[in-house]
């Protein structure tokens, strides 16, 4: 019996996966040919990876996550897609499943990054580059405070992200990732 | 490992990226993007200029994403079979539209990406009377609305236009007629 719930479960799950078959319009295998060079900045990302992250509140409570990130080529190879999902909060807060699409502009040389998260209505518009051995993203929170997300420590198989907002004329970080390739 | 596991690492980004379905968290009422669901082949009327007399064709393919609370699609013209050679970046789209639920607007949050040209736009999505109507700017400020109309189980019309210097007149930029497709 529970062999027969999972095939009928397993089935489900590829019909539902089948009846997507439509949309890999979306995916793409390899980066854009031209700026093929500075499309590898988040290319360098494509695959799977787990991270264990922390969030630091104002009130100077901290809660843990544990989650997954999936990179993408999109859009013929000149984006970059992930999917951002928590799979463990130390607190009861909603889990986050949001997704950032990211776009190298040859006019400005930097990246356009638009990051959603449809569970608290979020959209968060960016602008990164490369800074040193760093990628450095700028945007701001709904309330106007600059913010900037930064990749640091970028190896072929690990990275820690970190977010920091403008606090007076302070920088503080309200979020860290370390993450590792699957 | 288990079943999930092993589908999730079978399929990985489209698998967690994709929805059977609208989230149970979003009413029918606010559903404005579900009829959407699926592929359709798009007349282009209208883009910039008048190019009805060139017959040109599109593609838009939408999903619903992200435990189904958003809805993704990808607006594609020429059509991939007509891809060939460098594009011609005036008459050209491969870009993707994300649209987000948002509770405390009680509407959708739109951003639409396109690839070639590097443009993107940011609007407030809805229902209006039969009509979908986004409202927005363009990334320069100029103020534009795009509106699915004459909505059938298979087919829509889509225009877009952007508010003009004088701040009365809007002028049209795209218009295409859409047909579903068979799946």
């Amino acid at each position: 019996m529970r062999s027969l719930t999972v095939v009928v479960f397993v089935a489900l799950v590829f019909a539902s996966v089948a009846a997507q078959s439509s949309f890999p319009a979306l995916l793409a295998e390899k980066p854009a040919p031209e700026h093929q060079d500075k499309l590898m900045l988040f290319g360098q990302f494509v695959g799977s990876w787990i991270f264990d992250g922390v969030e630091y509140r104002d009130d100077g409570s901290r809660r843990t996550d544990k989650g997954e990130i999936y990179f993408h080529w999109v859009l013929q190879g000149r984006a970059i897609q992930d999917v951002f999902l928590e799979t463990e909060r130390s607190d009861s807060d909603p889990k986050i499943y949001g997704s950032t699409v990211r776009f190298y502009d040859p006019k400005s040389d930097s990246w356009r990054v638009t990051y959603i998260d449809p569970i608290f209505g979020v959209v968060r518009t960016l602008t990164g580059r490369k800074i040193g051995t760093e990628i450095v993203m700028q945007g701001e929170l709904s309330d106007g405070s600059p913010i900037r997300w930064i990749f640091s420590d970028i190896q072929p198989s690990s990275f820690h992200w970190y977010a920091e907002k403008l606090t007076g004329k302070k920088w503080r970080t309200y979020e860290e990732l370390w993450a590792h390739r699957v | 490992m288990t079943t999930i596991e092993a589908l999730k690492k079978e399929e990985g980004f489209h698998a967690v990226l994709a929805a059977p379905g609208r989230s149970p968290e979003i009413l029918e009422s606010a559903d404005a993007y579900g009829w959407l669901i699926g592929s359709w082949e798009l007349d282009i009327l209208h883009y910039g200029v008048d190019v009805s007399a060139r017959h040109l064709k599109g593609e838009v393919h939408f999903a619903w994403v992200l435990e189904g609370r958003a809805v993704q699609d990808v607006w594609i013209m020429p059509p991939r079979f007509e891809r060939t050679g460098p594009p011609d970046k005036t008459c050209n789209m491969y870009g993707t539209t994300l649209r987000v639920w948002d509770a405390s607007l009680q509407a959708w949050r739109v951003t639409w990406i396109n690839g070639v040209t590097g443009n993107r736009d940011e609007l407030i999505g809805r229902w209006s009377g039969k009509d979908v109507v986004q409202i927005g700017t363009h990334a320069n400020g100029t103020p534009i609305r795009w509106i699915f109309s004459e909505i059938t189980p298979n087919s829509f019309r889509w225009t877009g236009e952007a508010l003009q210097p004088d701040g009365t007149t809007w002028k049209l930029e795209g218009e295409f007629c859409a047909r579903r497709l068979r799946s």
